[in-house]
């Protein structure tokens, strides 16, 4: 039976959701509540599929599952390719998830143009699905670039203020990441076809393009194009711009996809696609994207501070946010890349919910000024719950989803470079400080706007049916997370194993990317500090641990060395720099380093001392 | 000779069949006095169908006449021509009729088909004299027809512009082309392949005046400045067609000339890096015009002339793959283009100046199949993928990576982008739900209605099965 249903599980997926457009295409436009009816039942027959999906789905298995494939385009290798792993299982989870909410949230806000726009919220729902399964790259392509019409309009039509000049930049900005990135496609399918295991067959197909191993000189150029693409779609730090507009001008629903689901995209195109196929090249740029990342986290927090209109400063929240997922990753730590994957979850959630939290009051006031509010705690309670437990997922409290991506990610990236994670930090620590600030001012203290006394509180659709499933989630994944984290691990450890072993063989200069010494030094560190064992959570939270006393205990016997990027030497738990792979040597076969960790432990005088 | 000429006739009835059409529509007119429209018109289409169904038949044979060559490449680009014709055709009926300019459709419908016929042996021209006067016919034919509705000022300056200019482009063809047989001593393409072996300064000449004639004819940069004028000012279903089907047949015949007369000499590497700058220019500058643009025939006309650039990056690569890529990407940008114009057609105001953007305003909540499928045409020839167009593009990439013009076509990316602008403004105009006053009505034309519909659905069915056309079996050119 698993023969017949398990390769049509992601076509009936999306083809459930396209006979749901065409459904809704062919409704009257007077009917909106049929139109609403069809689009929700179309994403909620998706989303019972997908639990299915999840259900069966089997952990231990690090390879493709629910695979589907079928020639597409054989004249240049193309084939028409689906398949779920555990790296793109949490964001095909997630897309599915905000699907329904995303047309629930809309029932008071977009009373116009109803049939448009839920169509546009179902193309887009497509091609995130696509993007998410596809395993062919130039069907990523497609569904990445057609993914830009919906979107476009849901912002430029059914936005509000700037809402075309937004949607405008929202466009360029990703056209140019896109097209670039697909002449690095095409690049990467004439590169790979140049090499031994494919002689000269020219194909898109991912598997067959990992089995090859790009011409380390070409892959810095293509790494390039596929990375400014991502870069713009997370966005990372000089790229970010777009962003703020985009995410302020958009309607609810729009916004919900943006940060939720469209932000998703660049991270996982950088652990899917980036990271496995030009992993020298990854090393290379490594420091540079982790430099850009940490100036994301810390500049991110600093603008979400100066905001005085709530949505904006969401959205800036969203950069430092994202800084720190991509930080993760480039660390190439497992921990690290596990609580990167996880946090693109937990920020779809919480920062979605945030915005549906946002279009709310919004609905209500007309206006996203915090000087507008102040003291909504006293006439409305339960938005004020909800507002709080979202807000505080996004701090990143124990007990919530938050807490579980941003620890993994800073325990990883602590034992790759201390000093990413300490800048890490300052980013949670501000994302603190705005947020509660946001808090008090918007509801706290006595009501300060006669407007702001007749506000209802939240209706049953908004408490139970949107923002309750979500907030559930939020709790499950802050107080039991492994049944996520556990599909996730054996892709991740996959993935760094790819890319530690490719580096293993092929050592190539440091970078000369970026001019600084410092930042070469830095290349090596990143490069030759990496966590040796298996990844375990346990051990790995053990060793961040007994690392942590081993920073500190570095920064106060020897200060800094000249630059502040250099502390060469200082680092180490285990004493001296992780050794590099030999030839043939895998991830898994070394030994784990419990052993030494808590030799380290007993004998570390900074512990003993206490 | 009795041989020769009926291996002439074998190989080019598809253009014997229109020849006959025109001349019978001719007849028809000046016996019934021009009364006999409905006639005129259906034998058109009737004639355009044999034609089709005579280039299905001969498919996969191939002929090789004295002058004329009829193989797959050919074949392709005569049923691309013939398709082309047909849409125009469908695309005059109801619009002439609502512009009251029935009175001359008997030599509309003719000069149509001999424009067609031109195009065809075009594409099959093996020698330079057919190539010469195969361009002549097609421009012959054009000229009467930008200058249809000649007591409408912008027409009668359409034809004249387009008449003088392309006679200059003519005559360069022609020197060029004495030129070249003085180098060479023979017109046939294969043997002025070995004529050229050995450099020498007439030989460059005459390819340079060739090629400066051949530009001017494609509208490439800088030989380009007739064409927005002449794209604007003609009646929309002639503008429809001079954007596409003449400038695709030429470039098919560029191909054929260039791949094989002009392949591996000095002068052949010589001017493939003219057109390297060329291509460049003709897309680059083409997209920046089209960008301030607020009228959507000029701003079609001035995205013919991009997607002509885009398309001699195929050029640069003279392969096999290169051929298929350029008929994809001509049989596809016909399509969108053609559909485009249909739009704008059934939107421009009776006899007056053409529609802008900002008259499309909320054009799909007035008539969504409409506003949907103009959202197609433009998302098409943007290159979003599920449209023919993504597929156009990504092959002519691949095929000019494959050649290592890798600057060229990053500059090619970033002029989708800039095309994506003025493209997608319209598509947001669309479904624009403020301002729409300036809103025009819609021309109730059920013909051309299912002709856009069609257009676009082709546009989507090659969108996400392009490998309907790329398999056809040994599209190729040799």
């Amino acid at each position: 039976m698993p023969d017949l249903v398990s390769p049509a599980a992601i076509p009936v997926i999306l083809a459930l959701l396209v006979i749901g457009t065409l459904l809704v295409a062919l409704t009257p436009s007077a009917f909106a509540h049929r139109i609403r009816a069809t689009t929700l039942s179309a994403t909620l027959s998706a989303l019972v599929i997908g639990i299915f999906v999840f259900l069966s789905f089997d952990p231990s298995e690090s390879g493709w599952q629910f695979s589907f494939d079928y020639e597409w385009l054989p004249f240049i290798g193309s084939r028409l390719s689906f398949g779920l792993d555990g790296l793109s299982l949490p964001l095909f989870l997630l897309t599915l998830f905000l699907g329904p909410l995303c047309v629930l949230v809309s029932v008071n806000e977009i009373e116009e143009r109803v049939k448009e726009f839920h169509i546009c919220l179902l193309l887009t729902e497509i091609a995130l699905i696509g993007v998410f399964t596809a395993r062919d790259l130039l069907l990523f392509y497609a569904f990445w670039e057609v993914l830009l019409i919906p979107m476009f309009l849901l912002i430029a039509v059914w936005g509000s203020g700037n809402r075309v000049y937004a949607a405008v930049k929202f466009l360029i900005y990703t056209l140019v990441g896109g097209l670039l990135m697909l002449v690095a496609i095409i690049g990467t399918a004439w590169a790979a076809s140049q090499t031994a295991p494919l002689q000269g067959r020219f194909t898109f197909h991912l598997d067959s393009l990992l089995m090859t191993r790009i011409d380390p000189s070409l892959q810095t150029l293509l790494f390039l194009g596929f990375a400014v693409a991502f870069a713009i779609k997370v966005p990372m730090f000089p790229f970010h711009t777009w962003l703020p507009d985009a995410h302020t001008e958009a309607p609810t629903a729009g916004s919900v996809i943006l940060a939720g689901l469209l932000l998703k995209m660049g991270s996982y195109g950088f652990l899917r696609l980036a990271l496995p196929l030009f992993p020298d090249a990854c090393f290379q740029m490594a420091p540079l994207l982790a430099f850009l990342s940490v100036v994301a986290v810390i500049y991110g927090g600093l603008m979400s501070w100066v905001q005085s209109d709530i949505k904006r400063l969401i959205a800036y929240s969203s950069v430092a946010h994202m800084g720190l997922i991509t930080l993760g990753i480039f660390s190439f730590h497992p921990t690290a890349l596990l609580g990167s994957l996880i946090q693109m979850v937990n920020h779809g959630l919480s920062t979605g919910m945030l915005f549906m939290l946002v279009g709310m009051i919004y609905e209500r006031r007309h206006t996203r000024d915090i000087n507008e509010f102040g003291g909504l705690a006293h006439v409305m309670p339960a938005y004020t719950a909800f507002f709080l437990i979202a807000l505080l997922s996004s701090i990143g409290l124990p007990g919530l989803n938050g807490f579980v991506g941003e620890f993994l990610i800073l325990v990883g990236v602590f034992q790759a470079q201390w000093v990413w994670a300490a800048a890490g930090i300052i980013g949670v620590l501000l994302s603190a400080v705005y947020m509660l600030w946001l808090f008090r001012r918007v509801f706290h203290g006595p009501v300060s706007k006669a407007e702001n006394t007749t506000l209802t509180d939240l209706s049953f659709r908004e408490k139970w049916l949107v923002l309750a499933p979500v907030t559930f989630f939020l709790f499950l994944l802050g107080i039991y997370p492994v049944w996520l984290l556990r599909p996730s691990e054996e892709s991740v450890r996959r993935v760094t194993e790819r890319v530690l072993a490719e580096r293993a063989s092929a050592l190539t200069p440091p970078s000369k990317v970026f001019p600084a010494i410092a930042v070469q030094e830095l290349a090596d560190d990143t490069i030759q500090f990496l966590f040796r064992g298996k990844m375990d959570l346990q051990n790995t939270a053990r060793s961040g641990l007994a690392n942590a006393h081993n920073g500190l205990e570095a920064l106060f016997q020897q200060p800094f060395q000249g630059s502040p990027f250099r502390f060469r030497g200082q680092r180490s738990a285990f004493g001296g720099a992780a050794q590099p792979f030999d030839e043939g040597e895998s991830l898994a076969d070394r030994q784990p380093l419990t052993d030494d960790l808590l030799k380290g432990f007993q004998e570390n005088p900074f512990i003993k001392r206490r | 000779m009795v041989n020769e000429v009926s291996q002439i006739l074998v190989s080019s009835a598809p253009q014997v069949v229109l020849v006959v059409t025109c001349l019978w529509i001719l007849l028809l007119a000046a016996a019934s006095k021009g009364l006999a429209r409905h006639s005129a018109f259906a034998s058109t289409i009737v004639g355009l169908f044999l034609s089709f169904l005579l280039i299905v038949l001969s498919w996969g044979r191939s002929v090789s006449a004295p002058m004329i060559r009829l193989d797959h490449f050919s074949l392709s680009f005569q049923a691309l021509t013939v398709i082309g014709a047909l849409l125009t055709i469908l695309l005059s009926w109801e619009f002439l009729r609502d512009e009251g300019l029935m009175g001359r459709l008997a030599e509309y419908c003719a000069l149509l088909l001999l424009a067609c016929v031109g195009a065809m042996f075009l594409v099959s021209a093996t020698d330079l004299v057919t190539l010469f006067l195969s361009l002549d016919t097609l421009s012959l034919a054009l000229y009467v027809l930008a200058g249809y509705a000649s007591h409408r000022p912008y027409p009668t300056e359409a034809a004249l512009k387009y008449l003088l200019l392309g006679a200059m482009a003519s005559a360069f063809l022609a020197y060029g082309i004495a030129f070249l047989y003085g180098a060479t001593g023979t017109t046939d393409i294969f043997q002025i392949a070995t004529g050229l072996k050995d450099p020498s300064v007439y030989g460059s000449i005459g390819a340079g005046l060739f090629l400066i004639g051949l530009f001017f004819k494609i509208a490439f940069v800088p030989f380009h400045q007739w064409a927005p004028d002449v794209y604007e000012g003609s009646v929309t279903p002639v503008a429809a067609f001079m954007t596409t089907v003449p400038k695709v047949a030429a470039l098919g015949a560029f191909f054929r000339v260039f791949s094989v007369a002009l392949e591996e000499t000095s002068v052949g590497r010589l001017s493939t890096e003219v057109l390297v700058l060329v291509s460049f220019l003709t897309m680059t500058l083409g997209n920046l015009s089209a960008l301030p643009q607020t009228s959507v025939k000029r701003m079609l006309a001035y995205s013919s002339i991009a997607h002509a650039g885009y398309m001699a990056l195929a050029l640069l690569s003279k392969t096999k793959e290169a051929a298929v890529a350029l008929f994809f990407y001509g049989l596809s940008y016909t399509l969108m283009t053609v559909g485009a114009f249909a739009v704008t057609q059934m939107v421009e105001e009776k006899g007056g100046r053409p529609a802008t953007w900002q008259e499309l305003t909320g054009l799909a909540y007035r008539d969504s199949v409409l506003g949907f499928c103009m959202a197609i045409f433009m998302a098409g020839l943007t290159g979003i993928p599920f449209t023919a167009g993504f597929w156009a593009k990504v092959i002519v990439f691949k095929v000019a990576l494959e050649a290592q013009y890798v600057g060229l076509v990053v500059v090619a990316v970033l002029n989708t982008v800039v095309s994506a602008y003025y493209y997608l403004r319209i598509v947001w105009s669309l479904y624009e739900t403020r301002n729409p006053s300036s809103a025009k009505e819609i021309r109730l034309w059920s013909g051309v209605k299912a002709l856009i519909l069609l257009c676009a659905l082709w546009v989507l069915i090659l969108g996400i099965v392009p490998a309907l056309v790329l398999n056809l079996p040994n599209l190729a050119l040799f």
